[in-house]
């Protein structure tokens, strides 16, 4: 690659938060007018490094080579005025308000001194739209359009910033079917009108169709970057993950008793479609897949937290309904939330209060709380999950991330659960506490309970999980036995796209 | 209760969250001893600790709606209701008091109940709500008075505001009530809850909690104890009055806010609230005392309540 | 994916209203032969003009997601301000104009900072200034006081082509505010601000400046609102201005506004104003108390439902 093709150099890019390396010293480099695919599991780094790129993050240390002028970071509005635009996940726009008005927003065309011009913005927003092969009405509310739409509105909210750079993180999570060939059309296009695009996707045969190049992160490093030409799935998936297991996972008994919990073709207001599910006494079933592949999704129509649009749910045989947590909790079914500090915990509350909410009444004697009881209670918890902690007055805001985690589940632990569903469970978790959990679960599972376990690290769902679920697109696509499961097995089926779900 | 920081020191700015208020009240007592000693003269007293009482029943219903992120308008639209019921029922016969209190309460129940309702089922805004239902009851009482309030309040009902030297009835039942909520809010389940659903609705949800039961009901606790309120108040007056409400209501939400307790819910509580009320009350008897224009009162409540906002913002910050 | 509505979902609430202040006048013209004179119409538009102007200014605070509890007792504030400095002077005229206004500013201003710089809330905020206004207006006086020039106050009843000229002035106010809010960019991002505040300052609209500037206007609108009482009642009389807020609240939530800002229109907050003007001219005393009160009521509920 001759250096003045290059349309960014980022070199040596290094960040850390609160001491977790999120990148280590990563370089990548891309071609002008290339559609340059960012691939690599969840927690890779690619979400830092675009963070870094558009300006809402700084880079410990490492430099910005774009359009051939060095920074060592930047502000959100230089990277936009350089000509770097990021469209995320979660569409920046302000849905009461109209196409035009979003494209435009904060930069109005103005007819004199603060006075808009409508007609030439209402133009001008054609102009962009039918640059890209698109008719909307421009004058039609954001909030109305449907999410492709809306992301076509950001599309062209980029190019009014004239971007020579626009990096798409995800985009093909929120289309459907026909949606998606739209948004190649629009790539080709912004391709011949020399963009460059950075496309970021799990969904690898996409990677595959529109890539010119693609650079490989994995645990916040630099693997590869090179051309899509001649480059096979295999060969991606390999650089994607393998890595060695050097951890020790504590061994499972393998000693799966009876079903306690099905499920059959149950989907929600939400991704998931028609999940079916068994857990067995004593098991720790892995649910994999790709941020947005529905696991959370049914983590929550599991607990009652969502309504089931459709499908059951049986408990020994039994079937249930569950109108809300309140009914599952009931059930003796808990749920550890992905982000225990909006879902799981009450920050601001103690630990005390945090630990006993669920079982108020057993440590109430009369109507009223009993001291005794309570401490006597959190003393245990303290000692069963070896939780530290100055005093249980402390606020939960106060404890580590893994300590934290240990409150919620001990919290839960006093409901006598017979299924515990953990989303992430040791996200944010020290390396100390990591293990403390996992052989904390292990000796659950010993003791009957059935553990549904999500996680995005891989070598935590080979390492613990007695069996594997893969999930994508809200279905479930392959089950796999500890023994015959590989890292790239799981990424070969999360990756897949709708097409080839079985 | 106090919290600890992470390195297990009270500091200051803790305690200050904690129990800033009482330290005010308590440099008020002091600077008032110097420059309005007859403060603490006997009748003063008695009218102040009345005056706190009347106000202070309805702070306590007012701090726990607001616990839950609430706010509740339609007190003084209870108050008057409260003693026109009163008057209406009881007609003046001294043995019909006790059940004209019991319709109002079980009015006053229903009042809480809609504005319940309107906040969980319907999703309206606390003050939209709240004041919906302070409209509504307003408009029933238009109706069924004709603008003539009719009925007679008992002479007997005065009893309740018998006093001895500063102490009266009113402000030991606002004292029982206080003990009652304190123990309630601290030491029972359902204060637990209260306080998780106001720090955060999404877990308390998922922790198993009826989000939805636990704001109803606060609300219910709210307009009853306006009405015990406005018992009070009716007897002290001794007849109907249109007005015998008037900026009860905000007040009630300056004492709460004073006291300590936020806006955004779970934070703050009944001893913060008590501590405020006392403030208020005693700023504006100091004012009188002073000679000064009783509607100076005003404009202190807004400096107060904007200072008393801005140091506990400024506490949280830091703690 | 289909588009979620058509034009008449969209609208439905000001449909609903402006066809309760259509029914209104119906019922008001059978009810009684001088209702649908052109004398009457004009009177109640004049009589809009009061709320309508506060309204108006509220509707600029609550389209950026704050709030303003305070314009009640500013109107009061202004009432006696301009009374008190106009004296029956008319030379007084322009200057107590002048300072009353700029009075109204110099207060939404002060909002503004203090929201801005010590990141309170807008409901605290103006809620601590209704008490300290209103007690600055107690403290002044508790009686009538002060005297309007009498031009001024003839302007009250002067009329340009048999409607007051009031009416013209509220027409002017609604005119300029749409014109704000629609024609400028000023407009656009007290829209974006209401709508998605990190959206907004992530495209590098200047926040703070938007909230100057709805809660300066707001402002201004009270004191201008005070003047027009000032020309009604000739005197400054500290009773105007109770519970003004609320019904400057009511006015643009049953109007279609949000109030959790970005989504309003002033066509719609002229109609929930008259829909409360006409409802409260309609009834005679003790009918329209109530009615007004159970009205207002049910009109939230109904305009909940749809929100």
């Amino acid at each position: 690659m001759k250096d003045d093709q290059l349309i960014l150099e980022m070199n040596n890019i290094s960040k850390s938060f609160s001491g977790v390396k999120a990148l280590d010293d990563v370089s990548i480099r891309c071609k002008k007018g290339s559609v340059h695919a960012l691939v690599g599991e969840n927690g890779a780094g690619k979400s830092t490094l675009i963070k870094i790129l558009s300006g809402a993050q700084r880079p410990d240390k490492g430099t910005i080579c774009f359009k051939g002028k060095n920074y060592e970071s930047f502000s959100t509005r230089e990277a936009l005025s350089v000509g770097i635009s990021v469209i995320y996940q979660e569409l920046a726009l302000v849905s009461e308000m109209s196409v035009v008005e979003n494209i435009f927003l904060g930069r109005e065309i103005r007819r004199t001194v603060g006075i808009i011009d409508s007609a030439r913005m209402r133009q001008e927003a054609n102009r962009l739209l039918e640059q890209m092969g698109i008719k909307i009405n421009v004058n039609r509310e954001v909030g109305e359009l449907s999410v492709a739409y809306q992301q076509m509105v950001e599309i062209s909210k980029a190019l009014s910033r004239n971007a020579d750079l626009i990096v798409m993180d995800e985009p093909s999570a929120i289309l459907a079917g026909h949606e998606l060939e739209q948004l190649f059309r629009i790539i080709q296009s912004l391709k011949d009108n020399g963009v460059t695009i950075i496309y970021i996707s799990h969904r690898l045969e996409e990677v595959f169709r529109i890539a010119d190049e693609v650079t490989v992160l994995k645990d916040g490093q630099h693997v590869v970057t090179r051309s899509m030409e001649g480059l096979s799935r295999a060969e991606l998936v390999s650089a994607m993950v393998g890595r060695k297991l050097e951890e020790v996972f504590p061994q499972s008994l393998n000693k799966a008793g009876e079903c306690v919990l099905e499920a059959h073709g149950i989907s929600t207001d939400t991704i998931l479609q028609k999940v079916n599910l068994k857990l067995h006494r004593g098991e720790i079933v892995g649910l994999a897949g790709m941020v947005g592949s529905g696991r959370t999704e049914l983590a929550r129509a599991l607990f009652g937290a969502d309504k089931l649009t459709s499908g059951e749910i049986k408990l020994m045989g039994e079937r249930v309904e569950f109108s809300s947590p309140a009914d599952a909790i009931r059930k003796k079914i808990s749920l550890v939330p992905e982000d225990r500090k909006q879902q799981g915990l009450f920050t601001a509350l103690p630990i005390k209060n945090n630990i006993t909410l669920p079982i108020l009444k057993k440590v109430s004697r009369w109507f009223l709380l009993n001291r005794k009881m309570e401490s006597s209670l959190v003393e245990s918890s303290k000692k069963q999950l070896s939780i530290s902690m100055a005093s249980e007055h402390l606020d939960v805001q106060f404890l580590s991330g893994g300590n934290q985690q240990k409150v919620v589940l001990a919290k839960w632990l006093h409901t006598k659960p017979e299924v515990i569903i953990m989303d992430e469970p040791t996200r944010g978790v020290d390396v100390g506490a990591k293990f403390e959990i996992y052989q904390l679960m292990r000796r659950l599972t010993e003791e009957g309970i059935a553990i549904l376990m999500i996680s995005s690290e891989l070598p935590e769902i080979l390492g613990l999980s007695d069996r594997i679920l893969v999930m994508s697109e809200g279905r479930i696509v392959v089950e796999l036995e500890h023994a015959e499961a590989s890292e790239e097995k799981i990424i070969e089926y999360a990756t897949m796209g709708e097409s080839k779900a079985a | 209760m106090m919290g600890y920081t992470e390195s297990n020191h009270l500091t200051f700015k803790k305690i200050f969250a904690a129990y800033g208020v009482y330290l005010a009240l308590l440099i008020l007592l002091i600077v008032a001893s110097f420059i309005t000693p007859d403060l603490f003269d006997e009748e003063t007293l008695a009218v102040l600790f009345r005056q706190s009482a009347q106000l202070g029943i309805i702070a306590i219903g007012q701090t726990m709606v607001m616990l839950v992120a609430g706010l509740d308008l339609s007190v003084g639209g209870v108050i008057v209701m409260t003693s026109m019921v009163v008057a209406e029922v009881s007609n003046g016969r001294d043995e019909l008091i006790p059940l004209s209190i019991l319709v109002a309460l079980i009015l006053g129940a229903l009042i809480g109940l809609g504005n319940g309702l309107l906040i969980t089922k319907r999703k309206v805004p606390p003050l939209v709500a709240t004041l919906v239902m302070l409209f509504l009851v307003q408009g029933a009482q238009q109706a069924f008075t004709r603008g003539v309030p009719s009925g007679f309040v008992p002479e007997t009902l005065g009893i309740v505001n018998q006093s001895w030297g500063f102490l009266s009835i009113p402000l030991m039942v606002w004292f029982a009530l206080n003990a009652v909520f304190l123990v309630l809010l601290r030491m029972t389940p359902f204060g637990r809850r209260v306080y998780a659903v106001g720090s955060n609705a999404d877990a308390a949800r998922l922790s198993g909690l009826s989000v939805h039961r636990i704001k109803i009901a606060v609300y219910i606790l709210a307009s009853c104890l306006a009405v015990i309120s406005g018992v009070i108040l009716t007897g002290y007056v001794g007849y109907v009055d249109r007005f015998i409400a008037t900026g009860l209501d905000l007040d009630s939400v300056a004492a709460a806010v004073v006291g300590g307790t936020a806006f955004y819910g779970g934070k703050g509580g009944l001893l913060g609230t008590i501590a405020g009320v006392l403030i208020i009350q005693i700023l504006s008897t100091m004012v009188v005392l002073l000679g000064l224009d009783a509607q100076t009162q005003f404009i202190i409540k807004g400096l107060v309540i904007l200072a008393a906002v801005s140091l506990y913002g400024l506490a949280q910050k830091q703690a | 994916m289909t588009p979620k509505s058509n034009f008449l979902q969209k609208h439905s609430l000001i449909i609903v209203v402006y066809s309760l202040v259509f029914v209104l006048i119906t019922v008001g013209s059978i009810y009684s032969e001088r209702f649908l004179t052109l004398r009457n119409l004009t009177n109640v538009l004049r009589q809009a003009a009061y709320l309508g102007t506060a309204a108006l200014g509220e509707m600029l605070v609550i389209l950026t997601a704050g709030i303003d509890l305070s314009i009640g007792s500013l109107v009061k504030l202004s009432v006696l301000v301009s009374a008190i400095l106009m004296d029956g002077n008319p030379d007084n005229v322009m200057m107590a104009v002048g300072l009353t206004l700029a009075l109204g500013l110099g207060v939404g201003l002060l909002h503004a900072f203090l929201i801005n710089e010590l990141n309170l809330s807008p409901f605290v905020v103006t809620f601590a200034s209704l008490f300290i206004l209103q007690g600055i207006s107690l403290t002044i006086t508790t009686k009538p006081i002060g005297r309007s020039s009498k031009d001024f106050l003839l302007l009250y009843s002067q009329k340009f082509l048999e409607v007051p000229i009031i009416v013209y002035f509220f027409g002017l106010v609604t005119l300029l505010v749409a014109f704000l809010l629609n024609m400028t960019v000023f407009g656009k991002h007290v829209y974006a601000v209401g709508g998605n505040l990190t959206v907004a300052e992530l495209s590098g609209i200047p926040v703070k400046k938007i909230r100057y500037g709805v809660y300066g206007i707001c402002s201004l609108l009270a004191a201008v609102t005070g003047l027009l009482w000032l020309m009604r009642m000739g005197v400054g009389d500290p009773v105007i201005g109770k519970e003004l807020e609320l019904n400057a609240i009511i006015a643009v939530v049953i109007g279609g506004t949000s109030l959790f800002g970005g989504r309003g229109t002033v066509t719609g907050v002229i109609g929930g104003v008259l829909l409360l003007t006409f409802t409260d001219n309609l009834l005679g005393t003790w009918s329209k108390s109530i009615c007004e009160r159970v009205g207002q009521g049910l009109n939230f509920c109904c305009c909940c439902r749809s929100l």
